[in-house]
């Protein structure tokens, strides 16, 4: 009986060691948030870049015009999202630096996951790249 | 991909195999559905869920925390991005309107 206990007790240590920290948690979000961030962004862009250059060519068309209206909206929630990821990324980085969990951490990291929602949505609707994970 | 995120993030996924298909819907779904009303309780909740936690893992097989850089994780917001090339915000509402 007293070595089935030790046994489960090493057992539930050695689980208990592998289980990320809340700190290690917050880490693998911040990395989670960037992935999803580089996976859409560079696409909206680039489509935002090359609309302009054929608008500025005159070679536009009311296609073109109506995804790049598409687009900006897009475009205003990436930028959201930036903000609101790079703060989420410093909180955690001062986090790793004292040890403290800061007071916004937690708030932050569901706002992210609010506009990961709304970006995605919005991505899909134009068709474009999401990670396979996110489809 | 950008190298940078391989740098970041595919480098970690090591022997981690496919991606897992997870839906972020659904772990926003469980914070939306929490009775709670106090925001701050929502999104200690939404943590506690491990929401983007099981987006790390359904990205990236799950990472490990000690290998993340965070100074690689900043980023720049599209409209940065465009103003670097040369178009800014009211050259594109202008296209939008119907100017040229």
């Amino acid at each position: 009986m007293r070595r089935r206990v030790v046994w489960l007790m090493a057992a539930a240590l050695a689980l208990a060691s592998c289980a990320p920290t809340m700190l290690g948690r917050a880490k693998q979000s911040a990395a989670a948030s960037f992935n999803v961030y580089e996976s859409v962004t560079p696409q909206v862009v680039s489509e935002i870049t090359a609309i302009v250059t054929k608008s500025r060519a005159g070679t536009i068309t009311e296609t073109d015009r109506e995804r790049l209206r598409s687009l900006s909206e897009l475009r205003k929630i990436l930028d959201e999202y930036a903000a609101a990821h790079n703060l989420f990324v410093e909180a955690v980085k001062t986090w790793e630096q004292t040890g403290q969990e800061p007071n916004n951490a937690v708030l932050l990291e569901n706002q992210i996951l609010r506009l990961i929602n709304r970006a995605l949505d919005l991505a899909k609707e134009l068709t474009l790249a999401v990670p396979a994970g996110l489809r | 991909m950008p190298e940078r995120l391989n740098n970041v993030v595919r480098a970690q996924r090591g022997n981690a195999g496919a991606i897992q298909v997870v839906s972020v819907l659904s772990a926003v779904a469980s914070v939306a559905a929490t009775s709670v009303s106090d925001p701050k309780a929502k999104a200690a909740a939404a943590l506690a869920s491990g929401a983007l936690k099981i987006v790390a893992d359904a990205l990236a097989g799950g990472l490990d925390p000690d290998r993340i850089d965070l100074d690689q994780l900043f980023v720049k917001s599209p409209t940065q991005l465009l103003a670097e090339s040369g178009i800014r915000q009211e050259e594109i509402d202008r296209i939008i309107r119907g100017g040229g």
